[in-house]
This record gives structure tokens, sequence and C-alpha cells, in this order.
């Protein structure tokens, strides 16, 4: 019994590092691997430009190239804070969520309605793993096109657990493996996972057991 | 004075700043035309289709079709179509794959600018393109099997990047004989091989220039 259920928690444990890992491959091929290229593409031109006498031309490529370079520096910025943030060890979760959504709010005019004071109430491990989900959460919506408003709230439930619930207005294409992704990170809290897609958006639920709550 | 024939270009690429990155490169060569953008494989195949471009520059990973599917569509419905596969070095686990879909020739989104104009201009010709520094990448099957072994892929290697049998011979520690005698099985390996044809004829092209 035992050993199966340690053998469970450590096949979790391994998915949920190699979701990780495939997330952060993900994340800086889409990002600034391909932002980089388009620099190295615009210098290429600019230099071009203005080998050639025409600095006309290669001026405002160079201040296409810099626009584009800073787009890089703050994708990057974003990735690594993402990854663990101060926030979250310092302050809590409640303020790490808040941080994380004022940057969709600042780069892509994404609004927000936070309900997640409860969030600082739980464990460490819990914190960081909610935090995580909703994270990955705010990501795919992004890509699916950015919603206009999102609400993220963390509510106590009566059995002594918690839910944290995430409602966005975006674009309806949500791949499963997304899901799965977001599934997984739940069971290895050791909560519940469940999701509703509408003509009016998607909501994604997690709850934790009171024992999860306050790991 | 010879005028150089116009070459007719569509891009494809998911990632918009990379299209604009490559458009502004490509308006630095007259003779370069860009015809069409599109941002995903459904599009590509349909502008290919519409505008008969001489070469399609192809991103690999797209969202819906990706840039493998969309290129094996093209070529079903325009058998001699050109497509010069167009990707980042964190997706050579995929260029296996391009390779057996029918595109003429690879080149690495970081690639200077010479090599990209020669890339498109030797696809355009009808030529096969493989860009120096994926040709090792090339040589392994899908299931990661290398049908060179160590010492030839280390020389392949050197030979892309640019060095002549002379270098390599004395890089190695070896005789320019057994440069050239490990050049010939190389070539004798990858032509037997129709998953690496495309990288002996880059080779020879690399060693030729």
């Amino acid at each position: 019994m035992t050993q199966d259920a340690d053998g469970r928690a450590l096949r979790e444990r391994l998915r949920a590092e190699r979701d990780e890992r495939r997330r952060l491959a993900e994340l800086i091929h889409d990002g600034p691997v391909q932002l980089v290229a388009a620099i190295t593409q615009m210098l290429d031109a600019a230099q071009h430009a203005l080998a050639a006498g025409d600095a006309a031309s290669g001026a405002p490529i160079v201040e296409r190239a810099l626009a584009v370079a800073r787009d890089a520096s703050a994708d990057l910025r974003e990735i690594v804070s993402g990854i663990e943030p101060d926030a979250l060890r310092e302050l809590g979760l409640a303020a790490a969520i808040g941080e994380l959504t004022e940057r969709h709010t600042a780069r892509r005019g994404v609004a927000f309605e936070l309900d997640v004071a409860a969030g600082d109430e739980l464990g460490d491990g819990a914190q960081s793993g909610l935090y995580q989900i909703v994270r990955d959460a705010l990501d795919q919506a992004v890509r699916r096109g950015p919603p206009t408003m999102v609400d993220i709230s963390i509510t106590p439930l009566a059995t002594g657990g918690v839910e944290l619930r995430i409602a966005d207005d975006g674009a309806q294409e949500r791949r499963e493996a997304v899901l799965d992704t977001l599934a997984g990170r739940a069971a290895e809290l050791n909560g519940t996972f469940s999701s509703e897609t509408a003509a009016t958006g998607t909501w994604i639920a997690v709850r934790l057991p009171p024992v999860a709550a306050q790991l | 004075m010879t005028k150089t024939p116009e070459i007719t270009v569509l891009l494809a690429d998911d990632h918009e700043v990379v299209r604009e990155g490559l458009r502004l490169a490509l308006l630095r060569s007259p003779h370069i035309r860009v015809v069409g953008e599109a941002a995903d494989g459904e599009t590509a195949v349909s502008l290919a289709e519409r505008r008969l471009p001489d070469v399609i520059v192809m991103d690999l990973r797209m969202p819906g079709m990706d840039g493998i599917e969309a290129t094996e569509e093209i070529i079903r419905i325009i058998p001699d179509a050109k497509v010069l596969i167009f990707t980042a070095y964190s997706e050579r686990a995929l260029l296996q794959r391009g390779l057996e879909s029918g595109a003429r020739g690879y080149i690495l989104k970081e690639a200077p600018h010479e090599t990209l104009l020669r890339a498109i201009e030797k696809v355009a010709a009808g030529e096969t393109f493989v860009d120096p520094s994926l040709m090792s990448a090339l040589t392994k099957g899908r299931d990661g099997s290398d049908v060179l072994t160590a010492r030839e892929r280390e020389i392949l290697q050197l030979l892309a990047d640019g060095m002549s049998n002379a270098d390599v011979a004395a890089q190695l520690f070896i005789s320019q004989e057994t440069v050239k005698s490990h050049v010939r099985h190389i070539l004798t390996k990858l032509e037997a091989d129709t998953r690496t044809q495309a990288v002996a004829i880059a080779l020879r092209d690399a060693m030729i220039d």
C-alpha cells in the first residue's frame, strides 16, 4: 500500500519535473530564441546598409533591432522571475500572484480581478505549487490570444481545504496537453482538477484537501 | 552587365518579428522579392499554390499545420516547389523529419546574411543547401543512430566549419591522405543513405568553395 503510494508520488514528481523542463524549453524557444534570430537578421541588414553608405536605411533598422532586443530582455526577465519568484518566498502567494498579474497587465493589457489573500495562509509547498499552476494557466491563456479579463480566486473550503479558481474570457482553443499539464501539477499537490470551456471563456479549478493545503 | 534574375520568395513563420527581420534583411538584395507572408502552415500552402513563389522559406514549428506537414502538402500539390527550411538551432531534433518532407534546403535563423542569400539562390536554382553548422546533426537517424563513426563526424564538422583538408589534417595530427580517405568514406556512406544525400551534396559543395 505505502510502497504503491510512494511509487505514485515519485512518478508524479518526476513527471512534474519533466513538464517544468519542457515548459522552460518551450518558453525560451518561443520567446528569446525567435527574438534574437530577428535581431540578428535586422542587424545584418543594418550593417549592409551602413557599409553601403546608406545610413538613411540603416538607422531605422538599428532602432527597430534595439526595440526587439528590449523585448527579448523583458521576455528573459519574465521567464527567470516566473521560475520561483522572490516575492513568493519573501511575501507570500498573494503578493507573488499580484506581481505576476501586474506584468501581464503591463505587457499585454490584461485586466485582473483577484481574491487571493487566503493563499498566504497555506503551507510553503502548497503556495509554491499553486503559484506554478496560476503562472502556467496564464501563460497558456495568453498564448491562445490574450484574454481581456481574468478572475483568480483562492477560497477556503468548509472541509479545511482550499480551492484555486482561474476564469478567463480568452480564445477558446484549449489543447488537451495543456490541461493535462495543469492536472498533473494539481495531482502532484494531492489535489483534484476540473475545468470547463464555454463560449464565454474557460475556467479551471484546483481543490486541495486540508493536509495538502498545509504542506 | 548581366542582370541577376529575380527570385520570388514566400515567408512562412508564426513569429511576426522573425518575418519582419527576414523581410528587412532581404530588402538589401534587390533581386529577391518577398511575394507573401504566412503565419501558419495552412496559409503557407494556399499562398504557395496561388503565388507560385520560386522559394518558400519555411519555419518548422508553427501552430496548427507545422512546417513539415506544410512542406509535404506543398510538394504534393506542386511537385517542383522549392522549400528552404528556416529553423532555430533548438529545433534540430526535427531536422531528420524535414529531410524526409521534400525540402531542398536547411538554414539556421541565426545564419549570416551571405549564407541566407546563398541558400535562397541555390535552392531557387534547383540545388540543395544545408547550413554548414547543421551538417553533423543531419547525419543522425531519428533513433539517434549515426551513419558515421565518431571520427568521421568530427571530420565532417571541421569541414562544415570551413576547414580545408590540410587544416583538418593538422588539427587531428593525421596525414592529408588519411583525411581524404575519411572524406571518401563519409561521402560514400551519405550518398548511399537517402536520408543523408542532401548532406553529401552540401559537403561536396562546401569542399569546392
